[in-house]
């Protein structure tokens, strides 16, 4: 079994290290200086063409269908805010990874992240580029599992294609945690805020008591529905059960949910390559 | 998806059928490959195998499409509002994919 200590001590080791890339570290420090502004944050991007490059791909990627193409960092930047520009640049290398190897986590994560977005825009959020950036990385578990533990995840995959269950009921049920859970404690290795960790965190465990319920509502329906409107994935993927309450918190009544799904199942995909 | 050569299987590939060796079924379709099943694959001297494409779907028509949704689904079938739930996605997917395919 694994726990909260064990696995992050795992992501403060040298293999954790070598999943960010090298101006993870500028960036991180950036946060906690009061100076901070929007400027130098571009500065240190723009210094690394690789990561400027995804950026710039993200951003101008179908899920948030700008009408004119974003060509500079410094813009990208003051579109998607502070925290969603960490975590592209933070996440950028495990994601680029995930890119290549499990294509099929990728799209799905591109997909949660467009549908996102459109839920936040439908509830009236207002960081919904924010939001969309979240969407992206909630599966960001999956890879640090694969990472940290290939063998055990190999496990945890072929139980989940055995039993026909959903992947994170399979690493409940072989390691005490599942890959929300890993994903939210990376989060919070990286310093972002709660309101973010937690939405990563709980996605598979939505409690509309807590005090983000609303961000964790946004995520946890993406993501069944992207799993839900999938029709051409894999047959021992299992789309888990939708809380009522997380709909509810997000003023969408069940007869909304048809005019939803019609909507995402007509909204264009054009997977991109990082 | 086609016949792989072994060297390009990686850790974490899938079967998409039957791995049958001198007609004993050695691994069933679904078999997740670990780096020790591989080995065991190249010590036996497989050349090829025959795994679920990591990019592309094996479904190509409506009613593919519509079989896949019910298993994709299997987990929550004792739930009404999950079960509403794949009415309503295997309804909008025939009107968006035509009655006729």
């Amino acid at each position: 079994m694994l726990d909260k200590e064990a696995v992050k001590k795992l992501l403060a080791s040298q293999k954790a290290f070598n999943s960010v890339p090298p101006i993870a570290a500028p960036i991180i420090a950036m946060a906690n200086r009061p100076d901070t502004s929007i400027k130098k944050l571009s500065a240190i991007i723009e210094k690394d063409k690789e990561l400027s490059a995804r950026l710039l791909k993200i951003v101008n990627s179908g899920f948030y269908g700008l009408k004119n193409k974003v060509e500079t960092v410094r813009h990208a930047v003051v579109l998607l805010g502070w925290n969603a520009t960490k975590m592209i640049a933070l996440g950028s290398s495990v994601l680029s990874r995930m890119c290549t190897t499990d294509r099929r986590l990728f799209n799905h994560s591109m997909r949660t992240a467009q549908i996102a977005r459109f839920l936040a825009t439908e509830a009236s959020f207002y960081k919904v580029e924010e939001i969309a950036v979240v969407g992206l990385l909630h599966d960001f578990g999956i890879m640090m599992f694969e990472l940290f533990y290939p063998e055990r995840y190999a496990k945890i995959r072929q139980f989940a294609i055995d039993q026909q269950v959903p992947i994170y009921i399979a690493e409940q049920e072989l390691t005490g945690v599942d890959h929300a859970d890993i994903g939210g404690w990376t989060l919070e290795e990286w310093n972002l805020p709660e309101n973010i960790t937690e939405s990563v965190a709980c996605h598979h465990s939505f409690d509309p008591t807590t005090y983000h319920a609303k961000k964790t509502a946004v995520i946890h329906v993406a993501d069944i529905l992207a799993l839900a409107t999938d029709y051409k994935g894999p047959s021992w993927e299992k789309v888990p059960e939708l809380s009522h309450s997380a709909l509810k918190i997000l003023g969408f009544s069940e007869s909304d949910l048809r005019d939803i799904l019609l909507t995402i199942m007509k909204m264009k995909y054009e997977p991109i390559i990082l | 998806m086609p016949l792989i050569k072994l060297d390009s299987a990686q850790h974490g590939d899938i079967l998409a059928s039957d791995l049958v060796i001198n007609e004993v079924v050695l691994f069933e379709s679904g078999t997740v490959l670990t780096s020790e099943r591989l080995e065991i694959l190249k010590s036996l001297g497989i050349s090829s195998v025959n795994l679920e494409d990591r990019t592309k779907s094996r479904y190509s028509s409506k009613q593919d499409f519509l079989i896949n949704i019910d298993r994709r689904f299997s987990y929550v079938e004792d739930k009404p509002f999950m079960m509403t739930i794949k009415a309503w996605v295997k309804d909008i997917l025939s009107n968006l994919r035509g009655k006729s395919e």
